[in-house]
């Protein structure tokens, strides 16, 4: 619970600040934070697969940016979209969803409401074992997906397969769900 | 009457019929075995009998009421609690983040005291026998162990109809003893179950009713027949090679710690002081959640032990990259996939004479341009072992290859892997079904995690 709340509250200072400040080097700071802590974490491998897989929807609008305003302007974008998305993501591979719950009851949220958002953060997992799955079947394959270099060679062999399996997984929880009397009784 | 069903047919969205105007009712207190071959039908019957039509991507036609409710016209929730299903992939069932919040879900939601929730909970972890694992994460724990912990909240839900789809593939002898105990009790209560099942002899004096499918159709209906001895059916392999008693693998001191994905590692360790694997045939056996499946997958590569060093011909083992002609084909067959369909995989690298050889041998034209998932266990399980021999392995470690498949798909790949052991490819395949794999196969067991004995 502890660190659950440590972590909850470095959350939101780390999304203030990226949010608040224009200062290049502090975003850039900010954005180098994230990946470390990530690889402190166990689950580094996904954590990193899922932060590089966003990395190419990230430079999208920075690079509009860049024509309309810029380098500078572009970079500012490109740091405050990816700490947006490294933040949360951090929090969520240190903290787990039963924990975050537990934080969400202290504060009094009405427990249906804890359990929608409960399940949904168990979902995060769930895709990232499916990623996990796909990435072991791909080294099974003698693809050489051992390196982080590797991994980011054959990031879009990871891509339609993680995302269909992750639609496919969505309907069979949701299916176990309606089965185990989810919805039945209000 | 607890199903009624008539002229039933359902049509997928791609593809021609999957059943054809099925008709039959099952009694209360009855249990019922639906046989047939892979891709007969069995498990999309027994979806729709659940409720599970809407997540089936088709259309149905005909009647289908269970426990007296019309499936097709109420949602799946209005069946609750009266009638229960699990599929063949369990795993994929189960979403809390411990055992034993995964058993008390389902009973938040009955409409009984307190006490007799508790009382339910209390039941159903004593006979499955689960307080030791009670904390753990359902999903960190091995196949047969998962498959224990959804039929132990089916059995403490009490549902009126069961529907259970190949519920002792993965299992051990013992937890097959267990499961079958479950469900005499069940039907003595007077609740009904239904099942789809390849291994048929374990069912004797057990199911009353058999209903057998072949292409959609009903084929037979009637008392179930007994089958003395399924073995007289199998074709024994018969492996015979001038490289045996070689030692392909060496474990030396090995320690491995079971570390997942998701939160709450398991503190599980296998330890093996000192192993070693030789050329040919050999079975690998133990019972659920003895360590398995990760030896094989430590064996592969894809895990690295935390102590200690395994030597293929000589080399420790690397990367998974590495070591090329090693093949492993896991429990669940669609970890074994990447791509978004199997003629992808299966011509990916390999020569197309074989490929096409393997898929006329395995009947596999009709399923190459499917979704994996989308795709039968039996049908994924032959696709997967098309795809491993098409790349001539020298060692294949396959993970319960004969689970949920029939005795004709056994036979043939009792010879597709006569063949490959003939050629030089050395097999080591983890199995509950004893006689299966008999022939001149050498034997190790996994007792507790890790200690070893040869047969």
């Amino acid at each position: 619970m502890v660190k659950s709340i440590c972590f909850c509250i470095a959350l939101i200072v780390y999304l203030v600040l990226s949010a608040s400040t224009d200062n290049l080097f502090l975003l850039a700071f900010l954005s180098v934070v994230a990946p470390v802590v990530l690889c402190c974490s166990a689950h580094r491998k996904v954590s990193l697969v899922i932060l590089a897989s966003l990395i190419p929807g990230f430079l999208l609008i920075p690079l509009l940016a860049f024509f309309q305003d810029g380098a500078v302007m572009a970079l500012r974008t490109f740091f405050k979209l990816f700490t947006l998305a490294a933040g949360p993501l951090v929090f969520f591979t240190f903290v787990d969803a039963s924990s975050f719950a537990r934080l969400l009851s202290l504060l009094r949220i009405p427990k249906r409401w804890i359990f929608v958002v409960e399940t949904s953060l168990s979902f995060i997992p769930l895709v990232a074992s499916e990623i996990s799955r796909i990435h072991e079947a791909l080294r099974n394959a003698h693809v050489p997906v051992d390196s982080p270099l590797g991994m980011l060679r054959y990031l879009s062999w990871f891509f339609t397969p993680a995302l269909l399996a992750s639609f496919q997984l969505a309907e069979d929880l949701s299916c176990a769900l309606l089965l185990r009397g989810y919805g039945s009784t209000e | 009457m607890t199903v009624h069903i008539e002229g039933l047919s359902w049509k997928p969205l791609q593809g021609s019929f999957c059943l054809k105007e099925v008709s039959f009712s099952l009694d209360r207190g009855s249990i019922t075995v639906i046989t047939g071959s892979n891709g007969s039908g069995k498990s999309t019957l027994l979806s729709l009998i659940a409720g599970r039509a809407p997540y089936l991507r088709g259309k149905p036609s005909g009647t289908l009421h269970s426990c007296g409710i019309d499936v097709f016209s109420s949602g799946i929730s209005a069946l609750f609690p009266r009638v229960l299903s699990l599929s063949v992939r369990t795993e994929r069932e189960l979403f809390r983040p411990t055992v034993r919040q995964e058993l008390l879900f389902p009973l938040q939601f009955l409409d009984v005291e307190e006490s007799e929730r508790q009382e339910r909970f209390a039941s159903s972890v004593t006979f499955f026998g689960l307080e030791s694992i009670l904390d753990q994460n359902p999903r960190h724990l091995s196949g047969g162990e998962q498959k224990l912990v959804a039929l132990a909240t089916a059995f403490a839900i009490r549902p009126e109809l069961l529907c259970l789809d190949e519920p002792l593939s993965q299992l051990s002898n013992s937890k097959k003893a267990l499961v079958l105990e479950a469900l005499r009790v069940f039907a003595r209560e007077g609740r009904t179950v239904v099942l789809s099942e390849h291994e048929r002899n374990v069912l004797d004096g057990i199911a009353s009713r058999e209903i057998e499918m072949e292409g959609g159709q009903v084929v037979y209906d009637g008392p179930f027949r007994s089958v003395e001895d399924e073995k007289q059916h199998l074709q024994s392999m018969d492996i015979d090679g001038p490289s045996r008693n070689t030692p392909r693998f060496i474990i030396d001191g090995v320690q491995y710690r079971h570390r997942s994905i998701t939160h709450n590692a398991q503190k599980k360790f296998l330890r093996i002081p000192f192993a070693t694997i030789e050329s040919g045939l050999t079975v690998l056996r133990g019972d659920n959640g003895t360590g398995k499946s990760t030896l094989l997958r430590l064996l592969r590569g894809l895990v690295r032990p935390e102590r200690g060093t395994i030597l293929f011909d000589g080399k420790k083992i690397g990367k998974a990259s590495s070591h090329k002609k090693m093949i492993y084909l896991p429990q669940d067959p669609l970890r074994f996939f990447y791509t978004v369909n199997g003629r992808e995989q299966l011509f990916y690298g390999v020569s197309s004479v074989e490929a096409e050889r393997l898929i006329e041998s395995f009947s596999l034209s009709s399923l190459l341009d499917i979704l994996p998932c989308y795709l039968s266990t039996g049908e994924q399980r032959r696709l997967a072992l098309a795809c491993a021999l098409a790349r001539f392995p020298s060692f294949m470690l396959l993970d319960e290859l004969d689970a949920a498949l029939d005795l004709r798909w056994r036979n043939l790949i009792g010879r597709e892997l006569t063949r490959s052991v003939a050629s030089g490819c050395d097999v080591l395949i983890a199995s509950h079904s004893r006689f299966l794999w008999s022939a001149n196969a050498r034997e190790i067991a996994l007792e507790g995690l890790g200690a070893f004995s040869y047969g």
